[in-house]
């Protein structure tokens, strides 16, 4: 309504972001978690005075600057586009409540990256002491770039006392801080072993490659004994409501398939189970027989559980962009009521004008109603697509759902938990039902009555 | 069409600091942006012609110089990306409603540009690993590397101009529901728009005579080990700074006198924040065609010096003129000084303590790896002397 929408058809905007994110998650956390392995690891080779593992290190560094230098950079600003694109609103909120915040990461960022590069391309060239000092300042700075987001992605989803006191600090340090702060350094460590998998199980020296392997392996113990205590804090702080349409899925609908998310994080405690169980008999206990398509193949299911992870993530805010402050369609709760009285079109800036090309029926202005207020989630013919959902409702059993999502209460509205209420008044429902019947081809049964009979009618 | 009806709402949250700090640090952050960014585009411009000129020839001056400006890419490229983190930041802060529109409008050439930026970039370390640094290649691989080099060279002015079309586009909300309505897809450029090519070129030779900048500050650094590449380094740069400065001054009244007139006006006299910076931009691009020129001829490092200090300030001055364009033309509709400000003292001095700390640091690593790229036997000559 505040802005135009860009309309991404098939996939739906939500899958732009999506995509960026979970590439820039893995890269980012193998950044942080990788520039521990590097320090530790160098650690080791120094009082041992290891050549062989030095050169390991020198070969691992270059694949891990590579990375997330380039990749790991540019995926990282890629976010920032994706999200002005697809919910410029949510994006707003964000930057004015934490440019500061953001900026303050900006340097840790900066940090990072030159100790990257001196660290790179000073091999040999500094003393090694002074080399190693370098690793450990790469793996400060970058815990600290996470010590600075993590408390503005923890925000959308627990704002808590910010919701009151606007305060960004109280937004910052909320709930799920420090579960989450724990949760993602032990991903990180667990990433960092498996990508060091791949790179050491090319190392040609028999004796070496055993030895890092196995050191390797062990990247991904503490995850194993300190993550179901986090993951446990983590839930406990993580609003109820959520919870529940987690595990319960929406028994009172036809979308008991919700539940989904409850699927999702079986399959990923399973997948971690087993990744863990697998290092350790593999890896572990038999370093020689680690191969790189082995190595590659914990790769992926580490990648696939933590992929997971984010998208469940994800699903526990719907339908907040703000958990209780704004949707995902980026409408503010506080807003609603006068949405809901006053008309989601009359007050919209641009859900009416773009409508004009086709002339302003009520069709193409419920087609905006749609994009504005359903389209965060939904497309017409492809992800989640309306037609397929909407099924065979006839033009009243539309309208009928409409009004059971437009209602706030949740005995009402078993919706509440994933879809955000139906806003605007009556004369936006009508329109918005015109054009949902369009979609699922029952328009025709009940001619598109123009929303001014309807509304004459019911005085 | 009448756009005050669309323009969309900042958000009902206060500015975290007072609005002249914001505006600052906009200014100061897209100057850091600027400068590596500038070297990224120059850069690999002036690469990839003087590795083609260069050819097979290794010890030519020109396919060092190539290979010198082509090493230097991947970190230019990468500090241009986390230097556009500040103006990105505060521009969305400011004028997000502005850029989020337009970014909408122009949403799939817009997005495209952060693959092109990934391919652009691992093109340069293809470059510097695969082409200059193997041995297999010894045949023409300043040919090869240069026409890689072309390649990124056209990927990385093909981003500039996606971001000339955002940040003009940006500038003129009464073209944004027309073209919004023939594509709700985003698929759509700026290319009507009367300032987008002067603007552009003004912003791409900016970037060719900081290329230059960066031959001649290669050539300070050569100045003790080889006079005579030093020379030739300095002598190339200035020319390339010189020729592009003297273009400027024509392209730059183009791009005046394609702005909206009441722009044009405010440079004019018409405002004095605009038509100072400008005045003075111009003055010192004066000094920056005599200097250079001197060099040019002379290959004096003082001349050269001289020109590329004024250089900076002008690219300063010039940042804050493309400012005032842009508070001009928004003016009418988009009002950041009507948001209420609320001071974040504390994560404010965080932020400026931070950056203090990062100065320190940076200015000691640099010396580290200073260090340890020239250790002291050969930049402390009496010990050299004595040895031999
Ligand atoms: C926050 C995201 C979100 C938004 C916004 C949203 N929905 Fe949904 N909707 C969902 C999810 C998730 C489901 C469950 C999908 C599934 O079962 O595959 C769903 C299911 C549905 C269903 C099928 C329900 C059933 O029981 O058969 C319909 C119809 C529907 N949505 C319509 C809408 C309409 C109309 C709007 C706009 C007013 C809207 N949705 C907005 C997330 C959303």
């Amino acid at each position: 309504m505040n802005y135009p929408i860009w309309v991404v058809p098939i996939f739906g905007g939500g899958w732009i972001i999506g995509i960026i994110a979970i590439v820039h998650v893995f890269l980012s956390h193998f950044a942080v978690g990788g520039g521990a392995f590097l320090a530790l690891t160098e650690e080791l080779a120094y009082r041992r005075k290891d050549e062989n593992l030095y050169a390991y290190l020198r070969q691992h560094s270059r694949f891990f600057m590579l990375l997330t230098s380039v990749a790991g950079a540019v995926t990282g600003v890629g976010i920032w586009w994706a999200i002005s694109l697809v919910n410029p609103d949510g994006t707003a909120v964000l930057i004015q409540n934490f440019t500061l915040g953001w900026a303050v990461e900006y340097v840790f960022f900066v940090a990072e990256l030159a100790t990257v590069f001196a660290y790179y391309y000073t091999w040999d060239k500094l003393t090694k002491e002074q080399h190693l000092n370098l690793a450990r300042m790469y793996f400060g700075f970058s815990v600290m770039t996470l010590v600075v987001i993590n408390g503005i992605l923890t925000f959308m989803l627990t704002p808590g006392h910010w919701l009151e006191s606007r305060y960004w600090l109280e937004g910052f340090f909320n709930a799920t801080y420090w579960p989450s702060l724990v949760l993602r350094l032990l991903i990180m460590f667990a990433l960092a072993g498996m990508y060091a998998m791949v790179t050491s199980s090319q190392i040609k020296d028999q004796k070496t490659r055993e030895y890092v392997v196995r050191f390797c392996a062990k990247w991904l113990l503490p995850i194993f004994f300190i993550g179901p205590v986090a993951g446990y804090f983590y839930l406990a702080n993580v609003p109820q409501a959520a919870i529940e349409t987690v595990f319960n899925g929406v028994h009172a609908s036809g979308v008991g398939n919700f539940s989904v998310l409850a699927r999702a994080l079986y399959l990923s405690l399973i997948l971690s189970g087993t990744v863990i169980v697998f290092a350790y008999i593999g890896p572990y206990l038999n370093p020689r027989g680690l191969t790189v398509r082995i190595s590659i193949l914990f790769l992926i299911c580490g990648l696939t559980v933590t992929g997971i992870t984010e998208w469940m993530r994800e699903l526990l805010r719907k339908p907040y962009v703000v958990y209780g402050y704004m949707y995902c369609n980026g409408i503010r709760k506080e807003s609603v009521d006068k949405l809901n009285e006053g008309g989601f079109l009359a007050q919209s800036k641009w859900s009416t004008i773009t409508a004009l090309p086709h002339g302003q029926n009520d069709i193409e202005l419920g087609r905006n109603i749609f994009r504005y207020q359903c389209m965060s989630c939904h497309t017409e013919n492809g992800y989640r697509g309306m037609k397929k959902l909407l099924g065979e409702r006839d033009r009243d059993a539309i309208e009928g759902f409409l009004k059971t999502i437009k209602s706030r209460n949740k005995e009402n509205n078993p919706y509440l938990g994933i879809m955000p209420p139906l806003v605007g008044n009556d004369d936006d429902l009508q329109k918005l039902a015109s054009y949902l019947c369009t979609i699922n081809g029952h328009s025709e049964t009940s001619p598109a009555v123009s929303s001014k009979t309807r509304a004459s009618s019911q005085f | 069409m009448d756009p005050s009806t669309i323009i969309p709402n900042y958000q009902p949250l206060p500015l975290p600091a007072p609005l002249w700090l914001l505006q600052t640090l906009l200014v100061v952050g897209f100057f850091l942006h600027v400068i590596p960014m500038n070297m990224t585009l120059g850069g690999s411009i002036l690469s990839s012609l003087l590795l083609i000129k260069g050819g097979s020839d290794k010890t030519s001056y020109a396919f060092r110089a190539g290979k010198g400006l082509a090493s230097a890419l991947p970190i230019c490229i990468s500090f241009a990306i986390t230097q556009g983190i500040v103006p990105l930041l505060f521009l969305q802060l400011l004028y997000g409603p502005a850029y989020y529109t337009s970014s909408i409008v122009m949403a799939v050439p817009w997005i495209s540009l952060l693959g092109l930026l990934l391919i652009c970039y691992y093109g340069t370390y293809l470059i510097t690993y695969r082409v200059l640094h193997s041995n297999e290649h010894a045949g023409g691989s300043g040919i090869k590397a240069g026409a890689i080099m072309l390649l990124v060279a056209l990927g990385l002015g093909g981003i500039g101009f996606l971001f000339s079309n955002n940040m003009t586009l940006m500038l003129t909300p009464e073209k944004w529901v027309e073209l919004y309505k023939s594509s709700a897809s985003g698929l759509h450029l700026n290319l009507g728009e009367r300032q987008l090519w002067p603007r552009y070129l003004h912003f791409a030779l900016s970037a060719v005579a900081v290329g230059g900048l960066t031959l001649g500050a290669f050539g300070l650094y050569f100045s003790k080990r080889e006079q005579e590449y030093s020379t030739w380094l300095i002598k190339t740069g200035s020319r390339i700074v010189a020729g592009i400065t003297a273009l400027q001054v024509l392209v730059g009244f183009a791009f005046l006198f394609a702005l909206p007139s009441i722009a044009t006006k405010n440079f004019l006299g018409g405002e004095p924040i605009g038509s100072i910076s400008l005045a003075v931009s111009v003055v010192l691009s004066v000094v920056v065609l005599i200097a250079t020129t001197i060099a040019a001829i002379t290959g004096s490092n003082k001349a050269f010096v001289t020109g590329m200090l004024s250089t900076i300030v002008v690219i300063f001055t010039m940042i804050v003129t493309r400012h005032m364009l842009r508070v001009y033309s928004l003016h009418q509709h988009f009002q950041p000084d009507s948001l209420p400000v609320a001071v974040q003292w504390d994560i404010l001095i965080a932020f400026l303590v931070c950056a203090a700390g990062l100065i320190a640091y940076l200015t000691w690593l640099t010396r580290t790896v200073w260090g340890a790229f020239n250790p002291p036997e050969i930049t402390f000559q009496p010990k050299a002397e004595t040895t031999v």
